[in-house]
């Protein structure tokens, strides 16, 4: 115990975050502004977190191939220890992380939460929540099952609406002329690469919840 | 704020979070760690190491040695062309076989049989050994891995099904006998 500590303030004096970590978790809050209502921007986060966790555990069994993702989580639900509860918890934390953004998103509005000077935190919510939609439909996908094929064919139906770019946005979208293997390495990127890139991007911009303006 | 007793109401309720938070991080994480060490873990199912066939012994004619393949007892749909293992069968004499894993006992590459010079010789660091297995010369330390064999119907069949390594207390890989 006396070693980690030792350990801790080895490392503090050099990279100097205890102290703000203290000042911001023994910041005092306003009686009239401590509510329960503020709770649901901190739960999307740790459901964000839960999913990364999980997520990376399931890249260690998933296959991205047309050909093998479906027998890859026939394994992971019977053959490793607690894949199918892993897998579990990913399924259900997207459906969790949908929800508790959308209260989350009312809460704001209803707050008005979203005025002046927070208009850019609104901005960058609202670029948050198209990727949190965007994850949820990406990695639908990823099962490579009934589900995902026709939901690929709904996606594209709906792409191919565009005018004039339509046929074109199709082909981008599914990676060649038909619902393949290339369509589903391509979601997987989306899944893995692209959108947590992104949003882990756009996550670094917003000011820290503007708490300094409310003092 | 701070009370007589020097424990304030803050600070016990950040104790109690933490502590809250602490039983739900432990409650994640423990089958997230299960999971990670499922290869570790996970009970030998049966067939882990199992008995399978390379061929029947007309393959194998006596005094040659020849390389030999087979496809790993446990595989998954990904494996593709890796669960198809190769190895170097050893026919002594007609009757006796020797069956040497394909990797070298130094730090695993795939030995070759040069009948030649009658050596397995290893492409990576120069390992050798004798016809029989044992080292001859080059960093191994000992001298080829070795299957169990048994012949049955007219096939030769050895024990296989997990990838031999220096390090591993694995039954079934039989440390070589010195050269005769």
């Amino acid at each position: 115990m006396r070693l980690i500590k030792s350990i801790g303030e080895w490392l503090d004096v050099r990279l100097q975050l205890g102290s703000s970590i203290r000042e911001t978790m023994e910041h005092p809050v306003p009686r009239e502004t401590a509510s329960w209502f503020y709770v649901f921007g901190s739960a999307a986060f740790v459901v964000f977190m839960l999913q990364i966790v999980t997520g990376i555990m399931l890249a260690l069994i998933y296959v991205p191939s047309a050909g093998e993702a479906w027998s890859s989580l026939q394994t992971l639900n019977h053959d490793v220890a607690l894949g199918w509860f892993i897998r579990g918890l990913h399924g259900w934390g997207s459906n969790f992380m949908v929800a508790i953004v959308l209260i989350h998103m009312v809460q704001v509005f209803l707050f008005g939460a979203y005025k002046y000077p927070r208009e850019l935190t609104w901005i960058v919510g609202v670029f948050l929540l198209l990727m949190t939609l965007g994850m949820a439909f990406t990695g639908q996908v990823l099962r490579f099952d009934q589900d995902a094929y026709w939901g690929l064919g709904i996606g594209a139906s709906i792409a191919s609406r565009v005018p004039v770019m339509g046929h074109s946005i199709v082909n981008l979208m599914l990676g060649g002329p038909i619902i393949a293997g290339a369509t589903l390495s391509r979601f997987f990127a989306l899944h893995v690469f692209v959108i947590p890139g992104l949003s882990h991007r756009v996550c670094g911009c917003p000011p820290p919840d503007g708490t300094e303006t409310r003092n | 704020m701070s009370s007589t007793g020097g424990v304030t109401r803050r600070d016990l309720f950040m104790k109690i979070g933490i502590f809250c938070n602490g039983i739900v991080g432990v409650i994640l994480a423990v089958p997230v760690v299960r999971y990670l060490l499922s290869p570790v873990t996970r009970e030998r199912k049966v067939g882990y190491e199992s008995w399978i066939t390379l061929g029947n012994l007309e393959q194998f004619p006596s005094g040659e040695t020849r390389l030999a393949t087979y496809r790993n007892p446990v595989v998954s749909s990904s494996d593709g062309d890796t669960a198809d293992v190769a190895c170097w069968v050893r026919n002594v004499d007609g009757k006796a076989f020797q069956v040497f894993a394909i990797n070298c006992a130094h730090l695993g590459c795939p030995v070759r049989w040069f009948p030649q010079s009658s050596l397995f010789m290893c492409p990576c660091h120069g390992g050798a050994y004798y016809q029989d297995g044992s080292r001859a010369s080059g960093p191994p330390e000992r001298g080829l891995f070795e299957y169990d064999y048994r012949i049955e119907k007219g096939k030769l069949l050895i024990k296989a099904g997990e990838m031999p390594t220096p390090g591993q207390a694995s039954n079934f890989v039989r440390e070589i006998r010195s050269c005769v």
